[in-house]
C-alpha cells in the first residue's frame, strides 16, 4: 500500500467538508462608503428597454396608484429599502413579502418618468443596450452622496412581474439590489440577502431584505428614528385639497412631495413640492393638490438635514382615502419616575408624564378616578406634571389621560419610600393651618415598622448616637407627638383636631416637625421636615 | 494518476458554486463563456470615458493590461481586458458596483482573468471585457508550493483559496473540451 494514495482522497474530503460548513450567519453586508444626502430621495425611470415583458403589465397594485409595467416594478423594487411598511405593504404577490422593511432613517420616492438616461448623479433607472453579455446583469453607478444612475444589461430578458417571471429576470428584485448599492452598500457575503452577489432567472427572491441588508441600511443610516416624520394616512377625497395623518410633522414648516405627473429632464429636481405647509398638533397638514402632481406617493420633509427629517412614503391616488387616520388622542409614552413613593410630601408635581397630544387632555386620573385640575399642570403638547395623590395600595395602579372621549392608561407601581416620609398639612413648608379646623398628618415607610413622630418651635438640629433631626434646639424643645404603625399601604395617617391645639396668638404659631423609623441599630433613618404655620 | 484525481475534486468542488448579480456561472460555465483566462501582473491600467447617443453620457470604463500567461494552453500572453467604472481623476468618474475592488486592480497585483471579446460593452465600447465584472478577477499570492488563487467566497466561480496549477489544470481541460464537438442525440 503506497501511503500517498491515502493521503490525498483524505485531503480532499477535508476539502469538501471545509466548502459544506456553513457561512457565518454574523453580518456580512458591506459599504461602499458615503451615503445619499436628504435631497437624494427621488428616483426616476427612462424607458428605453427593448423586451416587451419588461414593460407589458397592465394590471394596477392598490398601494402603488398610478403607475404600471416598468415604472411599477421599480417604484415597488425601491420601496422595499422603506423605513416602514409602504401602505398595507402589498405588491409582492409572488412571495407574499410584505414591502417596507428597510427600518432605517431612509425613504425613497417615486418621482415618475425622466426624458432620458441621464448623467450618473441624476437618480434615473434606464437599459443600456448591451453590456458585453459577459454576464453583468445590472448596474449602479455611484458618485455617491449626490446621486446615482442604475442600467439594466438589454442582451437579458427582463420582465417587469408581478407575477411569475418564467425565465425571465426581475425587474423588481433586480431593482432593490442596484438601488441597494446606490444607497451606499456593498455585495454580502450571506448568500439569502438581497445584496449577494448571486441571482438566477426566474428569482424573485431578491424582492424581499434579509436581516443582513437591514442591518446594512440601518448601519448605513442610522435606525428610523422616533422623531421622524411618520404619515399614517392620506385623504384627498374631492381631488382639491390633500389632508395627510401621521405624527412629528413641523407645526409650521413643512414640504409636501409629490411624484411628477410630467415627463422631466434630467438635470432638474423631479418632485412637486409644496413648501410652508403648517400642521395641526404635528399630526395633520391639509395642502392643495398641485396641479403636476401625480398619483404615486407623498412625503413629508420637516425643517434639517438628516435622514430623520424626511418621512416615510405613503400612497394617494390624489381621490380617495389611503390608510387610516390615527385617533387623535392624548397618549402617555413614559411616566417619571417610574416607581412613586407612597407619600410625596407637598404639592409640588414631581410626576413627570411624557407623551403626545397632551393639550387635547381634559382630565388626568390616577385609578379612574379624575383629579383636581390643581394637582396636574399640562406643560405642553408632549409633557404634563402632577402630584401624585396617595393610593389606597402599593403596587400596580394606572395613571390616565384623557380627551372626554378616548382615554389612555399608562402603568405605574407605587413602593413604600426608602427613608421615612411625614407631610403637616398639605405638605408645603409653613403651608397654613387654621387652628378651627384641624390639620392631618400622613406618614409612610416601611411596612410594620413604628414612625415616632416629634414636633418643636425650633427648626435648630438636634443629634445623637440615634438620630439627626434639623428641629429641636438640641433635644431642648422637642416633643413627642406619637408612635404611628405603618400599614400595608405604606401610609399611616392621623387627623389633629381642632381641640388638640392651643392658642397659636394673634401673630399665628410656625411648627416643625420630623420623624424616625425605629429600625435597630441605631442612628435610626429620619423623615424629611415638616413646618406648618397655625393660626387663629 | 494523483494529480487528475485532485483536479477532478476541484472541479466537481466549483461546479457547486454560483455567481453574480451578474449572471450565475460555475466554473465550466465561466470557461464556456469566456475566451480565455490570462495569468500574470497588472502592468497597466488607464481610464476613458465616451458619450453615446443611445446608452448615454459618460459611460467610465477601465482598461487594465496584464502581462502572464494564457491558462488554456500557457503561452506567453500580455493582453488588455476591460472593465466598467473607473475614475479619470480624484474627481472624475464612478464607482460601478459589479467593477472589481479597486484595490484588486492596482498596477502590481498578480490576477487571474477570465475575458471575453465583446463587440460592444456600451457605448459601443469594443474589447477584452472582464466576464462577470468583479466575478471574472481573481486575486493570486505567493506560496512555498508556488501560486494559489484566492477564493472570493460562497457565490463565485473560484469559492475557496486553490492552487494556481490545480486552477490551470481545470481551466484547461474545460477549455479543451470547448473544442469536442457534440453527438447529436439519438433519440
Amino acid at each position: 500500500m503506497n501511503p500517498k494514495h491515502l493521503v490525498l482522497p483524505a485531503l480532499c474530503v477535508g476539502g469538501a467538508a471545509l466548502l459544506l460548513a456553513p457561512a457565518r450567519p454574523s453580518m456580512a453586508f458591506s459599504k461602499i462608503g458615503g451615503l445619499l444626502s436628504p435631497s437624494q430621495r427621488d428616483v426616476r425611470v427612462f424607458d428605453n428597454f427593448l423586451d416587451a415583458t419588461a414593460d407589458d403589465n397592465a394590471t394596477p397594485s392598490t398601494q402603488f396608484p398610478g403607475w404600471t409595467g416598468l415604472d411599477l416594478a421599480v417604484w415597488k423594487g425601491i420601496t422595499e429599502w422603506a423605513s416602514t411598511i409602504h401602505g398595507d405593504g402589498t405588491g409582492d404577490p409572488v412571495n407574499g413579502n410584505v414591502l417596507g422593511d428597510g427600518g432605517a432613517n431612509f425613504d425613497a420616492f417615486w418621482s415618475g418618468s425622466a426624458a432620458d438616461i441621464g448623467g450618473t448623479n441624476n437618480n434615473i433607472v434606464s437599459g443600456q443596450t448591451t453590456c458585453g453579455g459577459t454576464g453583468v446583469l445590472a448596474y449602479t453607478e455611484t458618485p455617491i452622496s449626490d446621486g446615482w444612475r442604475i442600467r439594466f444589461c438589454d442582451e437579458w430578458n427582463w420582465d417587469d412581474g408581478p407575477g411569475t417571471i418564467g425565465s425571465r429576470w426581475d425587474i423588481q428584485g433586480i431593482t432593490c439590489h442596484e438601488y441597494g448599492h446606490a444607497l451606499g452598500m456593498g455585495h454580502s457575503a450571506v448568500g439569502t440577502a438581497t445584496m449577494a452577489p448571486s441571482g438566477s432567472p426566474g428569482q424573485t427572491g431578491l424582492r424581499s431584505l434579509a436581516t443582513d441588508d437591514i442591518n446594512g441600511i440601518k448601519c448605513v443610516y442610522g435606525a428610523a428614528s422616533v422623531i421622524k416624520p411618520k404619515i399614517f394616512a392620506t385623504d384627498a377625497t374631492g381631488g382639491v385639497n390633500i389632508t395627510i395623518s401621521g405624527q412629528n410633522f413641523d407645526l409650521a414648516n413643512n414640504e409636501v412631495w409629490f411624484a411628477n405627473s410630467n415627463v422631466t429632464a434630467t438635470g432638474v429636481d423631479p418632485i412637486v413640492k409644496v413648501t410652508g405647509a403648517p400642521s395641526t398638533s404635528g399630526v395633520e397638514i391639509t395642502v392643495a393638490i398641485p396641479a403636476d402632481a401625480s398619483p404615486g406617493d407623498v412625503i413629508v420633509k420637516i425643517p434639517g438635514a438628516t435622514g430623520s427629517t424626511v418621512s416615510n412614503a405613503f400612497p394617494t391616488d390624489l381621490a380617495g382615502v389611503f390608510g387610516e387616520p390615527p385617533i387623535v388622542m392624548p397618549d402617555i409614552t413614559s411616566i417619571f419616575p417610574t416607581l412613586i413613593d407612597a407619600l410625596l410630601p407637598g404639592t409640588a408635581q414631581e410626576v413627570v408624564l411624557t407623551g403626545v397630544n397632551f393639550l387635547l387632555t381634559t382630565d388626568v386620573l390616577v385609578d379612574g378616578v379624575p383629579l383636581a385640575p390643581s394637582s396636574y399642570t399640562i406643560l405642553s403638547n408632549n409633557s404634563i406634571t402632577l402630584d401624585m395623590p396617595q393610593v389606597a395600595s402599593l403596587g400596580a395602579h394606572n395613571i390616565s389621560v384623557t380627551d372626554g372621549t378616548n382615554t389612555d392608561d399608562f402603568g405605574v407601581t407605587v413602593g413604600a419610600p426608602f427613608l421615612p416620609k411625614l407631610q403637616w398639612g398639605n405638605g408645603d413648608p409653613a403651608n397654613v393651618v387654621d387652628k378651627d379646623d384641624g390639620f392631618t398628618i400622613l406618614m409612610s415607610g416601611t411596612v410594620g415598622k413604628n414612625h415616632y413622630v416629634y414636633y418643636s418651635l425650633s427648626n435648630s438640629p438636634s443629634s445623637n448616637q440615634w438620630v439627626s433631626f434639623d428641629i429641636g434646639a438640641n433635644f431642648s424643645d422637642l416633643t413627642r407627638l406619637g408612635v404611628f404603625a405603618i400599614p400595608a399601604s405604606a401610609v399611616a395617617s392621623t387627623f389633629i383636631p381642632p381641640s388638640a391645639i392651643g392658642d397659636p396668638g394673634p401673630g399665628g404659631l410656625t411648627v416643625y416637625a420630623e420623624s424616625l423609623e425605629f429600625d435597630p441599630p441605631a442612628p435610626f433613618p429620619d423623615s424629611n421636615t415638616q413646618s406648618i404655620h397655625i393660626v387663629q | 494518476m494523483t494529480k487528475s484525481f485532485l483536479s477532478l475534486c476541484l472541479v466537481g468542488a466549483l461546479s457547486a458554486v454560483s455567481l453574480a448579480q451578474i449572471k450565475s456561472f460555475t466554473l465550466e460555465e465561466m470557461v464556456q463563456t469566456a475566451d480565455d483566462a490570462v495569468y500574470g501582473q497588472i502592468v497597466g491600467s488607464r481610464v476613458f470615458s465616451v458619450d453615446h447617443s443611445v446608452d448615454g453620457k459618460d459611460l467610465f470604463f477601465t482598461v487594465l493590461t496584464i502581462e502572464g500567461r494564457g491558462m488554456s494552453d500557457g503561452r506567453p500572453l500580455t493582453i488588455d481586458v476591460i472593465t466598467p467604472g473607473g475614475f479619470l481623476d480624484a474627481t472624475t468618474g464612478v464607482f460601478n458596483s459589479e467593477a472589481p475592488a479597486a484595490d484588486d486592480i492596482k498596477v502590481g497585483k498578480r490576477v487571474v482573468a477570465f475575458y471575453r471579446w465583446a463587440d460592444d460593452m456600451g457605448g459601443g465600447v469594443a474589447g477584452n471585457a472582464l466576464v462577470a465584472a468583479h466575478g471574472g478577477l481573481y486575486r493570486t499570492v505567493e506560496g512555498p508550493r508556488g501560486a494559489a488563487v484566492l477564493g472570493r467566497g460562497e457565490g463565485y466561480a473560484v469559492s475557496a483559496n486553490l492552487r494556481l496549477d490545480h486552477l490551470e489544470s481545470s481551466v484547461a481541460q474545460l477549455h479543451a473540451m470547448k473544442a469536442i464537438p457534440v453527438t447529436p442525440d439519438k433519440h
